[in-house]
């Protein structure tokens, strides 16, 4: 199982769009939490789970449809879509799922924002549900 | 050799004035798209010359060591049979010249020598006075890099005595695309396949106008990738198909099929060819096995459109996994082609999950979800 997810950690309006190995994400907002320290958690704010073919395809299609709202293509920022609403980027992902029959699955809001120590309810949630 | 940061930096800005956007990758620059940001359609060189630049300029080993149109080539005392040209008017037609790589133009640059530099052709267009080339289009890009200001060309004129103009340089571009067709199938950069569709279309030839006009009903066309909506980059699965014959001998019914279905269950997504040539051999399996008028064709669509979107979604996901599942079935074994192992994958699918319709039976059968 794989996640896509979508977050801002600043809250401004820059957006970046990325998938994650279920298993691997504690390594995965490990490295995130590392840029900041400890006065601030890494939170992924919205969630979409599914195959690894479906959210690999669907990271595809996202980048794909905000190509032109990335506007610094240098390392380390080629992955952040700039001045974009969170409505907007949400909706983005809503519609490339319907148009393109993305069969991935929303999870409950209590799981949003996503945190570390979600990771295991996630997986539990999964398994049963 | 790839694009570094800086040189996609680079392009992104003069791809700022231009109002039609247009590929540029490392390998190709898409003259076709690019040139309908000019009157006529004709691309001066210098605005390629200015993407080339900001391409290799920021690659590795790529700057260059003069300016442009800095030199007279002339005075290198080379004597030409034919036309020194000023390199302002040389120009580009995109009916056969349809893309330049910067990449190639960076491996000829590095064995450049003025003594022996292939000259470029051309036909000289009545209207405009300019030298259209046809071949040694990259060359005469290094030349410019090299920084000479003209350049020598092989170019002939139209003979207006017994037509018009008109039918004059029509017959000169012809000529000029069969010719740019035949060296470069043969040598040097090969012809890309989308390329030689685009100028055997309009060089007029008969069967690429059918095939063109199928993609054009089902809002398609042929491009260099396939990740936009409708567009089609394997040319030879396309061709196959509409070579595909049905029981009566018609030729071109099994892309009109295909790319119906194709287009109209999966609307937002670039055709790919595997999917598109497993479409095409199922329809042509179902009409050799059960006659060509058997079966409702709009209702068997739906019903397979929905199981597909049901199971796998996408047109993608749908081929991936199909060609999975055989690989699982089979192993190494598998000796069917992609769009043969789709094909049966799709009418075992079929049978799973409905049972409106008897399709008859697939060349072999293996585990589908």
């Amino acid at each position: 199982m794989k996640l896509f997810y979508l977050r801002n950690p600043l809250n401004t309006p820059h957006w970046k769009g990325g998938v994650s190995k279920l298993q691997n994400a504690y390594s995965r907002m490990g490295t995130y939490q590392n840029a900041f320290g400890p006065e601030f958690q890494e939170s992924w704010k919205h969630i979409w789970i599914g195959t690894e073919k479906q959210i690999d395809y669907l990271e595809e299609l996202f980048h794909q449809h905000w190509d032109a709202q990335i506007e610094n293509i240098d390392v380390g920022n080629s992955e952040w879509v700039s001045n974009v609403s969170e409505e907007e980027v949400v909706s983005s992902v809503e519609m490339i799922r319907k148009e393109y029959f993305i069969k991935v699955q929303d999870v409950p809001e209590e799981f949003k924002p996503f945190t570390i120590d979600k990771i295991e309810l996630l997986k539990e949630w999964y398994k049963n549900r | 050799m790839q694009m570094t940061t800086a040189a996609r930096k680079a392009v992104r800005k003069i791809m700022q004035k231009y109002e039609h956007p247009f590929d540029v990758e490392i390998d190709a620059i898409d003259l076709r798209q690019m040139s309908k940001n000019f009157p006529l359609g004709i691309i001066p060189t210098e605005a390629i010359d200015e993407i080339i630049n900001a391409i290799l300029d920021n690659a590795k080993g790529g700057k260059r060591e003069v300016e442009p149109r800095s030199i007279d080539p002339e005075v290198l005392n080379i004597t030409p049979k034919f036309a020194w040209v000023d390199i302002d008017q040389t120009a580009i037609n995109p009916i056969f010249q349809r893309d330049v790589a910067a990449n190639h133009v960076f491996k000829i640059e590095k064995d450049f020598d003025p003594n022996k530099i292939i000259v470029p052709c051309a036909v000289k267009d009545m209207q405009t006075g300019l030298y259209l080339l046809w071949d040694g289009h990259h060359t005469s890009r290094v030349a410019s890099r090299k920084g000479w200001k003209k350049i020598p060309v092989w170019y002939i004129e139209a003979d207006v005595s017994d037509k018009t103009e008109e039918e004059a340089m029509a017959e000169l571009i012809l000529l000029a695309g069969r010719a740019f067709l035949t060296i470069n199938k043969t040598n040097k950069r090969p012809v890309s396949r989308l390329d030689e569709h685009l100028i055997r279309l309009e060089c007029g030839e008969h069967e690429a106008r059918l095939v063109e006009d199928i993609l054009v009903r089902y809002n398609s066309k042929f491009a260099r990738k396939d990740d936009k909506t409708g567009q089609i980059s394997h040319i030879s699965n396309t061709y196959d198909v509409f070579n595909l014959a049905s029981p009566d001998g018609t030729r071109g019914i099994y892309l009109h099929r295909a790319l119906d279905f194709y287009r109209s269950t999966w609307p937002k997504e670039g055709v790919n060819g595997v999917m598109l040539k497993g479409l095409g051999l199922m329809f042509q399996m179902i009409d050799v096995s059960k006659g060509l008028h058997t079966i409702d064709k709009t209702a068997f669509n739906t019903e397979l459109a929905n199981s597909l979107h049901s199971v796998y979604g996408s047109a993608k996901i749908a081929r991936e996994e199909i060609e999975e599942q055989y690989t699982e079935t089979y192993g190494d074994a598998g000796r069917d082609l992609t769009p043969v192992q789709v094909a049966n994958g799709l009418m075992c699918h079929y049978k799973v999950h409905n049972s409106t319709f008897d399709i008859g039976n697939s060349e072999f059968t293996f585990q589908v979800r």
